[in-house]
């Protein structure tokens, strides 16, 4: 491990598969002299020579042969995204290319490098804090417009902007107790209790906040999840075809072909929606029929809303049906659950009550789908912040249950208060850097006067 | 006189007197060589032991088998615990001290042991061969050889003394000032800064209307500092009065003479302990500020003016003292005056206190840009001690910063680039709850056992302590009775405890008298140190969880053959640092200021 950091890296940094482009990206002490080995500059200089941040034409040479034909640019250490001397190669996307030109490379010293090691390098050569990194991962990976701006605000520090705001707060307290410590017998009281008070429940509110939004952000950064429930010959396949356009599911007018379950992604109004087709509910004979409506009731937890149809036409059912989809609420009471009534084509007479649709009325799907995604992203969320893992999640809940143990209590002692605030401090390090005991003691001493 | 002696000690001072009554002690022919024998122990400053932090030093020291306790016990003359206000980890021991006793007590004590030679002179020069000491000069021109060298030379390498705009050579007022010390060891490669520090004036008692003062009265029951030391005394008082405006006008009129404003003294004084006229500039929207009048003992007609550390003229500290009220016809008998000299930056130590670039050569005290008798007694303690050892081939005894505020100390030491002297805090110590006055014999005796500095039957008396105290803790734990109100639920006599002002004694009547906890609660000494642990039950057991979790990075070792310029990624500062003070530990590195989380997310990946 101790070359760890001494390697050149490389690896193909947009995503694989036939493309326009392809960008390769190299970084560590060797990454010039590795890509300058694998081209030639239009203009015959050395890539050394280019100034940085400078897109040039290039050949890719391999074995004397041109491979193909780029544009190469090359970052220095202080000013790239790793810090470190970086270089991007940017070629054809053709897979057969692009493992040739890793192959090239590999040979001339570079090691592929595993996930996430150019941000990774970015933290460890202090380019960004942990919390930031994060944010890139989060940036990378967000399903909706809205989990984008969220995971911005974290990369541009604004999480770690209020840690450090909230560390100060928690130091300057800290300085004040300590000096009331240190110097007990002049009986200075520098922090009041009332003082302690306000900062700890600023702490706690946002804390508080930052945790209660967390199942929201974390189904926006992932895309809220539609289950589609109801009888078999509901119309759940026809539907789910129907808003993802293509055939998908086979449809059938024999009970119980879903046999499983089946899961697509779509885009509507910025958000990646997961729309998941279940086999029907009833009590099948068929062996695999059973297994998919046993997966299908095994989805409901785990969804973010259900669409119970159900066929307009057996009219006899219902209030039956109805009745299912009342104690499904009392079920699971987080889950919003909405019932729709297919084939409004077919239906003699509908009440308004309900929310119908018909496959046949692509306005009618249109209108379910606005109803849908009114609940996603298409405002604004109040919140300009969202943690974005789990990681911080727990952190925060650390931070969240010390602040409140402090709060709970009456009367503690200066000398444990100050053991506990010190701890606060803990989690926060943890979520954005460092603290040591000396800056508790800087801190007092620039601003307080002090008698022997 | 022997031209050999295994360790040498230069400086009589508080540091001196530890490391060379431990390597003596510890079996090494030890010789202390001080510039005047009478002048042995000598209290530059304020004579006063311990206070906050201090205190606690003073027990560690003297549950490691040092002198201070013993000493500040036999000449003290006010004893008072100070932090009552808080919890016990807070109180901290204080003496008042005679300055004519403290130092006849050291010297005493210096004389009756069998394997210490005290000479009077001055080391002029040095002599290291093939790296490591060797030798060294006195000023008329003796040379005695060595193995070890512990430099313990206080504010006495090239001092100047400072009154107002007058400055003359000296290392305390009516001493003279070592010249060459440090000049030779720059020359073997140790550096040097400069720093100051200031005392007030002393007064003479019967100058003072005592009647306008507030009495500052000791404890009614006085506790030594050595668990050795049957009982103490309070035999004098202290008294409080407090500067005004009138004397702070007066005090702003001299400061285009003080030597500090003109900028004659270079070296950088403690912010801790400022001079009057700093407190007056700096705060100047208080209109008063305390000052403590502490005599100096009981046969002497001197007042200590604490609080009124000033290098001013000598006619403005008087027309400044005298708008004190009570000090109105104040008669002073010595200026205050401050005194600047030459340190050795200590990030230039190992953890031993060893020097980095000179073999078998150590510093302790105020050489090492520390402030305070205790600060200095703590290093030249484990000096002394790790000189020996190094001559009998054991390795060093290092404190780590959960077993004692003197870890704390050695550990900052190494690790920051001070500015101003340092002086011990108890904001310093992490682990504050565990690191108290009151249990120091429990966190330390063993290792001063082991070291041969403290006798069998303390070091047995505190195991046993030790084994009855967990005894009754899990007997406490066990024991359970009815609630007496109306729940009547049944809780154990150690939650009892734990109940905000529940002392031992509530819980008695609940213990039967024929179990063994019985007899263990009437052990004084174990009942307060189960009151204190209930009491900070659960915050305790968090500091030690912390403890540990910090143990993985804490004992991470940095081998000392790092080369920091080869490790790519570090900033520069961080770099320049590492090379500097070359941590022994991840811990340390971390603590430096400077080397930033990114640093050390680098360096953990090179020592995995
Ligand atoms: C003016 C003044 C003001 C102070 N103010 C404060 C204060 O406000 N607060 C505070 O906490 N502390 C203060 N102190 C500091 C306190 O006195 C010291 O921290 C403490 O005494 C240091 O102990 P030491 O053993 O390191 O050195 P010292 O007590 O200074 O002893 C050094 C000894 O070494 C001897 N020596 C030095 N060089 C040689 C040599 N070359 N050869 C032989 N012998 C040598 C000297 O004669 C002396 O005996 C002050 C000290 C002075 C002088
Ligand atoms: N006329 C009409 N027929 C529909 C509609 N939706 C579904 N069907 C038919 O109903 C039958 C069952 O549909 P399917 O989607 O397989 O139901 P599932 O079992 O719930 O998945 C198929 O023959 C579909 O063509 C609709 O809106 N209008
Ligand atoms: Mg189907």
């Amino acid at each position: 491990m101790k070359d760890f950091l001494r390697d050149t890296i490389v690896a193909l940094s947009t995503a694989p598969g036939e493309a326009a482009i392809a960008v390769i990206r190299f970084s560590g002490v060797n990454s010039v002299r590795i890509a300058a080995s694998l081209i030639q500059l239009r203009s015959k200089k050395e890539l050394s020579s280019v100034s940085p941040r400078t897109l040039v034409n290039c050949t890719v040479i391999d074995n004397g042969l041109v491979l193909d034909e780029g544009m190469v640019v090359r970052f220095a250490a202080s000013a790239s995204y790793t810090g470190e001397d970086l270089v991007e190669l940017h070629i054809h996307g053709n897979p057969i290319i692009v493992d040739r030109v890793l192959e090239l490379s590999i040979e001339q010293g570079a090691r592929v490098a595993t996930a996430g090691e150019f941000t990774r390098r970015a933290v460890v050569n202090g380019k960004m804090n942990l919390l930031q990194a994060e944010a890139v991962g989060a940036l990378i990976s967000a399903e909706s417009r809205q989990s984008v701006f969220l995971a911005h605000h974290q990369l541009h520090g604004e999480l770690s902007k209020q840690l450090y705001n909230f560390r100060e707060q928690l130091l300057s307290l800290l300085a004040r107790l300590e000096l009331e410590l240190d110097f007990v017998e002049e009986g200075y009281a520098f922090a009041s209790e009332k003082e302690i008070e306000k900062v700890l429940t600023s702490i706690r509110l946002y804390v508080e906040e930052l945790i209660r939004t967390f199942p929201t952000a974390e189904r926006l950064s992932r895309g809220p999840r539609i289950l589609l429930l109801g009888r078999p010959n509901a119309g759940k396949s026809s539907l789910f075809n129907s808003i993802l356009g293509y055939s998908r599911s086979l449809v059938s007018i024999t009970p119980g072909t879903t046999r499983d379950y089946l899961e697509e992604r779509f885009v509507h109004n910025g958000v990646t929606i997961r729309l998941i087709d279940t086999a029907g509910l009833r009590n099948a004979n068929d062996e695999i029929e059973r297994e998919g409506i046993y997966r299908a009731l095994e989805m409901v937890p785990v969804c973010d809303q259900i669409l119970y149809l159900i066929d307009s036409t057996q009219t006899s059912t219902i209030p039956e049906e109805m009745q299912f989809v009342h104690g499904l609420r009392l079920q699971h009471p987080s889950i919003s659950i909405t019932s729709v009534l297919t084939k409004s084509d077919l239906a003699s007479s509908l009440d308004d009550q309900h929310l119908s649709i018909s496959i046949k009325d692509v306005s009618t799907v249109k209108n379910l789908l606005e109803i849908l995604s009114k609940g996603y992203g298409t405002k604004q969320s109040t919140a300009a912040l969202a943690v974005l893992n789990i990681r911080q999640l727990n952190l925060l809940k650390h931070i969240h249950d010390l602040v409140s143990e402090i709060q709970a209590q009456s009367a503690i002692p200066t000398e444990v208060l100050s053991a506990l605030l010190r701890e606060i401090l803990i989690p926060i390090s943890e979520l954005v850097g460092e603290t040591t005991s000396e800056d508790v003691l800087n801190k007092v001493f620039d601003s307080f006067c002090i008698g022997k | 006189m022997n031209s050999y002696y295994d360790v040498i000690v230069i400086g009589g001072g508080h540091a001196g007197i530890e490391a060379a009554s431990a390597a003596a002690r510890i079996g090494c022919s030890t010789c202390l060589i001080t510039m005047t024998i009478s002048a042995i122990g000598r209290l530059s400053c304020n004579p006063a032991i311990g206070g906050m932090a201090k205190g606690q030093i003073v027990r560690e020291i003297d549950a490691l088998g040092g002198e201070m306790g013993r000493l500040a016990d036999l000449s003290g003359i006010h004893f008072k615990m100070l932090g009552k206000s808080k919890g016990p980890a807070m109180w901290s021991p204080r003496s008042q001290n005679d300055k004519d006793l403290y130092p006849h007590f050291a010297q005493q004590r210096l004389q009756e042991i069998s394997n210490l030679t005290l000479i009077e002179g001055v080391v002029g020069d040095v002599g290291v061969k093939n790296g490591a000491v060797s030798s060294v000069q006195l000023q008329d021109g003796q040379r005695i050889e060595c193995r070890s060298l512990v430099v313990c030379s206080g504010t006495f390498l090239s001092s100047r003394l400072h009154v107002g705009e007058q400055s003359s050579v000296g290392g305390r007022m009516g001493e003279p000032s070592a010249e060459s010390l440090s000049e030779i060891l720059r020359h073997y490669g140790v550096s040097t800064g400069r720093l100051k520090t200031g005392t007030p004036p002393r007064i003479h008692k019967d100058s003072i209307d005592w009647k306008l003062c507030t009495p500052d009265v000791g404890d009614a029951h006085p506790v030594p500092f050595s668990r050795q030391t049957a009982a103490v005394t309070n035999q004098i008082q202290c008294y409080l009065t407090t500067t005004t405006k009138d004397t702070h006008q007066i005090l702003e009129s001299g400061f285009d003479r003080s030597p500090m404003f003109t900028g004659r003294i270079t070296g950088v004084g403690p912010r801790y302990c400022p001079s009057i006229e700093d407190k007056v500039y700096r705060f100047s929207d208080k209109d008063e500020h305390q000052i403590f009048l502490e005599p100096e003992g009981l046969a002497t007609d001197s007042v200590y003016v604490n609080g009124f550390s000033t290098s001013l003229p000598e006619e403005i500290q008087e027309a400044a003292l005298r708008t004190i009220p009570s000090l109105e016809k104040a008669q002073i008998l010595r200026y205050g005056y401050a005194v600047e000299y030459d340190y050795f930056p200590s990030y230039q130590l190992q953890h031993s206190l060893e020097s980095k670039v000179v073999k078998g050569l150590f510093f302790a005290g105020q050489v090492n840009g520390t402030s305070g008798y205790e600060e200095a007694a703590a290093q030249g303690l484990l000096a002394g001690m790790n000189a020996a050892r190094a001559i009998q081939g054991k390795s060093s005894v290092v404190l780590d910063r959960s077993q004692a505020y003197i870890g704390v100390l050695i550990d900052d030491l190494v690790s920051l680039t001070i500015s101003e002297p340092y002086r011990m805090f108890t904001s310093r110590a992490e682990y504050r709850l565990l690191l108290r006055q009151d249990n120091a014999d429990i966190r330390l005796a063993h290792i001063g056992y082991e070291a041969g500095l403290v006798d069998r039957k303390i070091a047995q008396e505190v195991q046993s302590l030790t084994e009855s105290i967990e005894a009754a803790q899990d007997l406490l734990k066990k024991h359970r009775v009815k609630e007496q109100d109306s729940s009547g639920q049944a809780v154990s006599l150690w939650q009892l405890l734990k109940r905000p002002e529940c002392l031992a004694q509530t819980i008695l009547p609940y213990v039967p008298t024929d179990s063994p906890l019985a007899e263990l609660l009437t052990d004084e000494r174990l009942v307060e140190q189960i009151e204190i642990s209930a009491r900070y039950d659960g915050y305790i057991q968090r500091q030690l969880q912390e403890v540990e979790r910090f143990k993985g990075i804490e004992e991470s070792q940095l081998p000392a053959t790092i080369n920091y310029n080869a490790i790519v990624g570090l900033s520069s500062e961080g770099r320049e640092k590492l090379i500097r003070i070359s941590p022994r530990s991840l811990g340390q590195a971390s603590r430096i200021s400077g080397v930033s989380r990114s640093d050390i997310t680098i360096l953990s990946m090179y020592v995995r």
